[in-house]
């Protein structure tokens, strides 16, 4: 369970300090001029996939939930995965706050 | 349908979307073709992160970041200098050896080429060797070591390998069995080439005392070599207990004993460390998403029955698989690689008679070479970046390099043997 909590918590890390692993092949090969366009339909089609995950996620938590699986000791596991929507939400936050962040630049 | 999503996901790759978005993309249109609950992939994300494995890739990354902040290169180097200096080409093998253990730690993610590159850059041109020659040394060493014991990407496979259930069981301790006579191949073929190519440079006399002030200077990270790879291979303790010892011991070592790492330091280390493992795992349990799709749709099997329809030989197999890994080590980065490719490779493997173990000894060697391989091999991006070189100086610098290690992937991909031996006994 801690890798679970460690990886998310990484992973939001990674999406602010843009650390988060990438093809960046067409970066390379492309003029300056492209590199906008280009973010933000990565960043927005991220978002979208983020969010998606995040729905879905609070399905399953709620499926824990609701068949009362045990977790670590007093704390059910409903509670302990509750960091995947809440993981996948301020991800998908992230990536949209970049797009507008790369409109502005 | 097919069509449309393939173009979304090849759009997204291109645009430079995170791989863990483009996979789950990926993952989310399969599950909405085959009619799967989407909410698999929470539960799939779990299932993975309780591998009892798991815990040791955090612990072992950030290990390697915490060496790589402090001084213990400069000590490494020194000491290795006093051991092997007086051998022909020493300064040069000695630095094979370094950066192979250096990376089997952090896991090739070009840190090596940053933290010890560039200590050895200067070192070696000023023991008198070219710069083209050290350019090569340093950008190949970034990714040797892959197959050492605790390399990353290795636990990596065994991980993904043993997830997949294709018949023929392993631990994960045999891939370090496996890897390590191929890794010492690689390392010897590239130092009988060094000495031989540097018999005629001066060489520094042999000095006990220097030996001993160096073995003074690095007597708290001497014992670590050994209690990692003994630990592993003996097999007493797991390799999880392992990489949480060596973690305790180089942060008591670096922070309490040495004092290079500050405590005010520490956080950054650890944010970067959490950051790369946070990243790899998030790719991995996306991937395996999408490999329940893969499995449900029967790929492998497909692939397998039109791979065997092309080619019934096994060794034909291997060089074309040779061959395709080359490519994709060039394009994609290792975790990613790894991550995409065992799922669909491992099934069509088994069915040629190709033992997991051996799969990924020859997976693994093919991604280290293609980290160097031009034109888009990311080490030379690394290596030219932080030397400040073109990039075909570097094309140059590294072409003898990649040509030997070609030779001995050669080997080891036609001999099973030399990574299945200890089946044997």
């Amino acid at each position: 369970m801690s890798v679970l909590w460690i990886t998310l918590v990484g992973a939001m890390v990674a999406v602010r300090q843009n650390g988060h692993i990438r093809v960046d092949l067409m970066e390379r090969f492309l003029p300056p001029s492209w590199s906008k366009p280009t973010a933000v339909l990565a960043n927005l089609s991220a978002c979208m996939v983020c969010l998606v995950v995040c729905y879905f996620s609070i399905v399953f938590v709620i499926g824990e939930y609701q068949d009362s699986i045990p977790g670590i000791g007093v704390v059910p596991s409903w509670v302990l995965v509750l960091i995947i929507p809440c993981a996948s939400f301020v991800m998908g936050f992230r990536f949209a706050l970049s797009i507008f962040l790369k409109a502005d630049e | 349908m097919t069509i449309l999503a393939v173009i979304v996901l090849v759009l997204m790759v291109l645009c430079g979307a995170p791989l863990f978005a483009v996979i789950l993309a990926g993952a989310i249109f399969g599950y909405l073709a085959s009619g799967i609950g989407l909410s698999v992939i929470a539960a799939e994300l779990l299932r993975l992160t309780d591998t009892p494995l798991l815990v040791a890739l955090p612990l072992f990354t950030f290990t390697g970041y915490l060496l790589a902040a402090s001084d213990t290169t400069q000590r490494l180097l020194r000491l290795i200098r006093a051991l092997f200096g007086w051998m022909p080409g020493g300064m040069a093998i000695v630095g094979f050896m370094l950066c192979a253990v250096f990376t089997a730690l952090t896991g090739a993610s070009g840190v090596t080429i940053v933290a010890l590159g560039a200590i050895l850059f200067p070192m070696l041109l000023k023991a008198g060797y070219s710069e083209k020659f050290s350019l090569g040394h340093i950008t190949t060493s970034g990714s040797l070591g892959l197959l050492l014991v605790p390399s990353i990407p290795l636990i990596l496979y065994g991980i993904i390998a043993q997830q997949l259930d294709v018949g023929e069981e392993f631990a994960v301790e045999e891939l370090f069995v496996a890897g390590f006579v191929p890794f010492i191949l690689m390392v010897l073929a590239l130092s009988l080439w060094t000495a031989f190519r540097h018999r005629k440079l001066p060489i520094a006399r042999f000095d006990p005392l220097e030996l001993w002030q160096a073995v003074k200077r690095c007597k708290w990270e001497l014992p670590l070599p050994f209690f990692i790879l003994g630990g592993i291979y003996a097999g007493f303790i797991t390799i999880s207990e392992v990489a949480a010892i060596t973690a305790l011991y180089v942060l008591v070592v670096e922070v309490l004993v040495y004092r290079e790492v500050a405590f005010n330091k520490l956080p950054g280390v650890i944010q970067e460390s959490m950051m790369m493992v946070g990243s790899i795992i998030l790719i991995l349990g996306c991937a395996l998403a999408l490999t329940n799709y893969f499995v449900d749709i029967q790929v492998a099997q497909k692939m397998f029955a039109f791979v065997n329809d092309q080619i019934s030989n096994p060794l034909v197999f291997l060089m074309l698989l040779n061959i395709f890994l080359l490519l994709v080590g060039a394009l994609l980065d290792i975790f990613s690689a790894i991550v995409i490719l065992v799922p669909l490779l491992l099934p069509v493997a088994v069915g040629y008679g190709i033992h997991p173990v051996h799969l990924g000894v020859i997976l693994i060697a093919n991604l280290q070479i293609g980290y160097f391989t031009p034109p888009v091999g990311m080490n030379l991006f690394i290596a030219s970046y932080r030397f400040k070189r073109s990039i075909l100086d570097l094309y140059v610098a590294t072409i003898p390099f990649m040509l030997i290690l070609l030779a001995v992937l050669m080997l080891i991909t036609y001999v099973p043997f030399l990574s299945t031996w200890y089946q044997h006994f």
